[in-house]
């Protein structure tokens, strides 16, 4: 055994004991190694003094702080998700009806009423969007000046995200509180 | 408190019921201010980075795995949260002289005699942890003031039980030798130590 392994004997011994066999070869390498022995009683002491150092006590006022943080930071949350829950279902409105009943009123009247407007009215704010923003510009263009192919393809993709984010906010404000979780090796904490 | 009590608290926290929180927060306040007085060596600090630690566990409530202990988890994350803010952490190194000074405290401090010595302990410990990397002061402060098994600690750390049998040895020879550095007496077998003041990296 050199002095490596003696080392990590005498820190292991601190921890969880030795096997019979581990403890004879230190004491044997102890017998005979000055500089293991010194460190061997420093490690003691230190372990000794680790034992003995007392535990830190928070203060009174810590949980009542805690629980201060964590309402606003609650409170924040909510108001994040409520928000983006009404923006969404705004959204999700725009497209799954207004935009249709536009764009059979503008096929019914036989005219391109509403491109016309929109690429007169909005033309500059798109192109602003559309350097900022391109693919979700690529995305509104068509699904609001597009031709019945470009349109059914966006509209379904504007679609189709705006329902999951929809369905993750709201499943996310309505989860169930006591639903269990199994953890079949789940075991008893011991708390300090 | 039951597992199957702790259990319900957290899926209850999960859907935002603060009361149910508040328990978990009562009965594990005290841990994981322990492991923060150790890690940064400060009651102030120590308070701050538990209410922070609280507000992790809060925000990540939903990614706790219900076949983990959750003393171990909350544990992880208030150690993570920790070495994070030691990281940040510039200078704050303990000198020699300050070692020096704790291990001989004035002997006329008007508290009593046993209560001077529990407070030079403390002191002495607070100052030698200051020296070691967080890595080390973390195995220290889970063994010692968690009773955590090699086990666990390796479950809260993400090491391998035998890198954290290692940590500890390193951990507990460095301070061993920081003793025997400020004793002047030296170590008869001169090696270089592995103690290096903590830099910020």
């Amino acid at each position: 055994m050199d002095c490596d392994q003696a080392l990590e004997l005498i820190s292991q011994r601190l921890d969880e004991g030795l096997t019979l066999a581990q403890e004879q070869a230190l004491a044997r390498h102890l017998a005979t190694c000055l500089a293991c022995r010194h460190i061997a009683t420093l490690m003691a002491d230190v372990d000794a003094m680790l034992t003995q150092a007392p535990a830190a006590s928070a203060s009174a006022a810590l949980s009542e702080a805690v629980m201060a943080r964590v309402h606003r930071r609650a409170r924040v949350e909510r108001m994040v998700r409520r928000t983006l829950l009404a923006v969404l279902s705004v959204a999700l409105f725009i497209v799954g009806v207004v935009l249709p009943t536009m764009h059979a009123v503008d096929a019914s009247s036989g005219g391109n009423i509403l491109a016309l407007a929109l690429t007169q009215v909005g033309g500059q704010a798109l192109a602003l969007l559309e350097s900022l923003l391109r693919p979700m510009v690529t995305l509104v263009r068509a699904l609001l000046l597009g031709d019945s192919y470009q349109y059914v393809i966006a509209w379904l993709a504007a679609a189709v995200l705006l329902v999951t984010a929809w369905l993750g906010v709201v499943a996310r404000a309505i989860r169930p509180a006591r639903q269990r979780i199994p953890c079949p090796q789940r075991e008893s904490d011991g708390l300090v | 408190m039951g597992a199957d009590q702790e259990l319900d608290w957290v899926l209850q926290a999960r859907r935002g019921d603060e009361h149910a929180f508040a328990q978990l927060v009562e009965a594990y306040q005290s841990p994981i201010y322990n492991l923060a007085y150790r890690m940064l060596g400060s009651a102030a600090e120590a308070e701050d980075a538990t209410q922070e630690a609280f507000i992790r566990v809060w925000t990540k409530l939903d990614t706790y795995d219900p076949s983990r202990k959750l003393s171990s988890w909350m544990l992880s994350v208030a150690s993570h949260y920790c070495i994070d803010r030691l990281r940040r952490r510039r200078g704050g190194q303990v000198s020699m002289e300050e070692i020096m000074a704790s291990r001989w405290l004035p002997a006329d401090d008007p508290k009593p005699e046993d209560t001077t010595l529990t407070l030079e302990r403390d002191e002495r410990v607070r100052t030698l942890l200051q020296f070691l990397q967080p890595q080390y002061r973390l195995v220290i402060a889970l063994r010692y003031w968690q009773d955590k098994s090699y086990t666990e600690i390796a479950a809260i750390t993400g090491a391998t039980e035998s890198a954290v049998k290692s940590r500890l040895h390193r951990a507990r020879r460095a301070m061993a030798e920081l003793l025997a550095e400020a004793d002047g007496a030296g170590l008869p077998e001169a090696e270089p130590a592995m103690y290096t003041d903590y830099q910020g990296g």
